[in-house]
């Protein structure tokens, strides 16, 4: 695993042995609730940006993977009723791979900590794909779920 | 709630509103993406990476 730095844990920066820097960040995403809703300060954003522009694709690395899943960790740890989206970007056109691979790598380094639920959207042609994170003990995991099984009604998404 | 949910191509109003959403989301994030490597050649960055090499340093010493 890599070492990282944390910036009021919500921003994670680390640099791979190749000298590749990532940063992974839960941002707010209270914007898509009511202001009356009670998971409004909860919900966040998991996301992964190379910080290092790149001419081709970065080499395969384990210790990425486990760098990420540890500051995942990091971040459930502290704040126990917080819960994430993951959203697979379709520019590329590999949403599916990038699902798959954000599958996998969740299941390999989990251990029960946390529990993921995925929406997959599809249209003539195009497709989105979004996870949500939670610790299996969040005591608002009812709540939560249900908002994300009913995302569409339920928030400014569709407003 | 099943683990994984498909919501299939459709007619529906709240369909298409939550595709326009997707799509906001999605352009939302890479501009992120670009703003990142931005601030990465302005410099932004630079004090970042230094701790974590000498992290790194430390580590190994």
């Amino acid at each position: 695993m890599y070492e990282f730095e944390a910036e009021s844990n919500t921003k994670y920066t680390f640099e791979t042995d190749s000298q590749i820097t990532y940063e992974v960040t839960f941002s707010p995403m209270e914007y898509i609730f009511d202001d009356e809703n009670s998971l409004k300060s909860n919900i966040y954003e998991l996301s992964l940006e190379l910080v290092t522009k790149l001419k081709v694709l970065p080499p395969k690395d384990e210790k990425i993977e486990m760098t990420i899943a540890q500051i995942v960790r990091h971040f459930f740890q502290n704040e126990p009723l917080n819960f994430a989206v993951f959203h697979v970007s379709n520019i590329d056109k590999k949403v599916i791979s990038r699902s798959r691979l954000f599958s996998n790598w969740f299941e390999k380094h989990n251990n029960d900590f946390l529990e993921r639920f995925e929406k997959i959207i599809e249209d003539k042609s195009e497709i989105f794909y979004i996870s949500l994170i939670l610790r299996t003990d969040n005591s608002l995991k009812s709540e939560i779920i249900d908002f994300f099984e009913n995302w569409i009604d339920d928030t400014n998404a569709t407003k | 709630m099943k683990n994984i949910q498909v919501i299939k191509y459709s007619t529906d109003e709240k369909h298409t509103k939550l595709l326009n959403f997707m799509r906001t989301w999605a352009k939302r994030k890479q501009d992120r993406q670009e703003q990142v490597w931005k601030d990465y050649e302005e410099g932004k960055y630079d004090e970042t990476i230094k701790k974590l090499r000498e992290k790194k340093e430390t580590k190994y010493v």
